[in-house]
């Protein structure tokens, strides 16, 4: 499976959400880390065909998605970051109706359903309205609907938001678990979701590519500018000025500053190895500006 | 150093050299072998659509039950006019049916079901096709047991009290409903037919009055509505992700 984005672009007025982005996918966990506004969402409605490019092609083995048409569609599962639900269903009915939608088969539909809510943990409430589940508990028919029909591409729109931290980890396993032989794309802007399942993280900003890469390589672009600096309280709001302030610790009276900055930001500061919060702070933090600073 | 012996083997040996195929002679005996790779069951839209709605939309065939009992119950127990009782509840299964065909938009499922393999407007439009053929066998069997077993129908006054009212409150609920929600363009219209079908059994003479040109107008005037609807879902009007 190998899927390809060709000088996509889409416009709302003359508002560019995305921006002339080229990428290609093949099977593996895909991270799309962005900050709000990034166009996370709309590059994925477009893989969904929710809506299409003003510009560009997005091609699935070499062929034109929206040629594909129902073809492609039947390939897919999609989870919208605002996922509606049919308040009145009851889970097992709502799983039924989609299917339906999906071209499943009544026979298909049963055994797959019965797999599938296993799977994500809602055996015991399948006779229960979807109107009265938790938060977790809807994204997880959310991830069911979508695996339905077995997609090969599965488009996952910021499933985490909104889940306290115990369903976000049960998340992320249950996306690992299924992410064998298929492309699965993930949209967030909490870096945990994705630092240990992604093969590769793409940075969206402005409607523009930045990267696609591994984690690791990723990681090695900002190699030796993430620095540890030890200090007192009173100073957090100079640093903070200066430059980009990640962590935060305090132990007794001092506190250790991460700092991400291309130069040392004092004598005193040591080097540390980057991890991928201080990678986002890097790319998407950035309302100060700090010119080149002596300590 | 290849000793004499290995390089005779060697020459001998090249004589063998298996030729690789070209890619074109790969592609043929692909497209070959496809013939009789098992084709996955292509489940027909209509089929899927009539189960659905046996399974998921109980209004609609119940509605439609009540209409033929309460047409038959109101003319030969109740003694009504058959024509009143054609214009007042011909269009009510569709009507209230709509509500069922846009559910997915008003309940915010639009994004979701634009991904599926069968998107919501040809859902919406077999649906359509589905509820309005039902619709009409029914209405036929209807106005056929009034006709033979009650006074005969003339056809004028059928394109009056049954095509006209039938065909304007559904387009126009049909509007209504692309363009709002279905849960209150179907009430509405309900209200407008009966204001207008009770308005006109006071009045049945001005309404007859009324030359059968002005029928046979309206009439092409909703049908092209309905067409313009038609085509209003097709392109997705009624969801807010069409641009
Ligand atoms: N339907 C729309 N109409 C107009 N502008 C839109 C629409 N959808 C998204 N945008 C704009 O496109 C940009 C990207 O949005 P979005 O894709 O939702 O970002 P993200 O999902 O990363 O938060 C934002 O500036 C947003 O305001
Ligand atoms: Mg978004």
């Amino acid at each position: 499976m190998n899927l390809a984005i060709e000088h996509v672009t889409k416009k709302y007025g003359n508002h560019h959400a995305i921006d002339d982005i080229s990428c290609e996918f093949s099977n593996g966990v895909y991270g799309i880390l962005g900050a709000n506004g990034s166009g996370k969402t709309t590059l994925m409605r477009m893989l969904a065909t929710v809506t299409t490019p003003t510009a560009g092609i997005i091609r699935v083995n070499g062929k034109n998605i929206l040629s594909l048409g129902d073809d492609y569609r039947d390939m897919i599962g999609y989870l919208p970051q605002h996922i509606g639900l049919y308040k009145n269903f009851t889970a097992d009915k709502f799983l039924h109706y989609i299917a339906a939608l999906k071209g499943l088969s009544k026979k298909e539909a049963a055994l797959k359903i019965e797999e599938l809510l296993d799977l994500v943990n809602l055996m015991d409430v399948r006779k229960k309205k979807v109107g009265t589940f938790s938060g977790g508990m809807k994204q997880r028919i959310g991830i069911a609907q979508a695996l339905l029909n077995d997609p090969k591409i599965l488009i996952v729109d910021e499933p985490t938001a909104g889940l306290d931290p115990k369903e976000r980890i049960r998340f992320r396993n249950l996306l690992s678990s299924i992410s064998g032989e298929r492309i699965v794309l993930l949209s967030t802007h909490i870096v945990s979701d994705i630092e240990f399942i992604a093969k590769e993280v793409l940075i969206l900003k402005n409607g523009r590519l930045l990267h696609k890469r591994n984690p690791q390589e990723l990681l090695h672009e900002i190699a030796g500018k993430v620095w540890l600096v030890t200090t007192a309280e009173s100073e957090i709001p100079r640093y903070q000025d200066m430059f980009k302030v990640g962590n935060i610790v305090r132990s007794e009276s001092r506190v250790e500053l991460r700092i991400i900055s291309d130069d040392r930001p004092s004598l005193a500061a040591i080097l540390t190895t980057p991890n991928l919060e201080d990678l986002y702070l890097y790319f998407f933090e950035e309302d100060f500006d700090a010119g080149p600073v002596k300590v | 150093m290849i000793k004499p012996n290995d390089q005779e083997l060697e020459e001998w040996l090249n004589e063998f050299t298996i030729e690789y195929p070209s890619e074109e002679k790969i592609e043929q005996t692909i497209a070959m072998l496809h013939h009789y790779v098992p084709k996955k069951k292509k489940v027909h839209l209509f089929r899927q659509v009539y189960k659905e709605l046996l399974g998921v939309s109980r209004v609609f065939w119940m509605t439609n039950l009540i209409y033929l009992a309460a047409g038959i119950g109101f003319i030969f127990i109740g003694g009504g006019n058959p024509y009143i009782t054609l214009f007042l509840l011909a269009p009510l299964p569709v009507l209230i049916s709509l509500i069922d065909v846009f559910r997915g938009r008003d309940e915010g499922m639009i994004e979701l079901e634009l991904s599926f393999k069968h998107s919501p407007s040809q859902l919406i439009l077999s649906k359509l096709a589905t509820i309005g053929l039902f619709n009409l066998v029914c209405n036929v069997l209807l106005i056929a047991v009034i006709h033979i077993f009650t006074e005969h129908i003339l056809l004028s006054s059928l394109l009056k009290y049954w095509v006209v009212p039938y065909m304007v409150s559904i387009s126009l609920c049909l509007f209504l409903s692309i363009k709002f929600r279905a849960v209150f363009a179907a009430p509405i219209s309900i209200a407008i037919l009966f204001s207008l079908g009770m308005a006109i059994s006071q009045m049945a003479q001005v309404y007859e009055a009324v030359p059968t040109g002005m029928f046979l107008f309206l009439f092409m005037a909703a049908l092209f509505v309905l067409g313009l609807e038609v085509k209003m879902i097709y392109k997705g009007a009624y969801h807010e992700f069409s641009d």
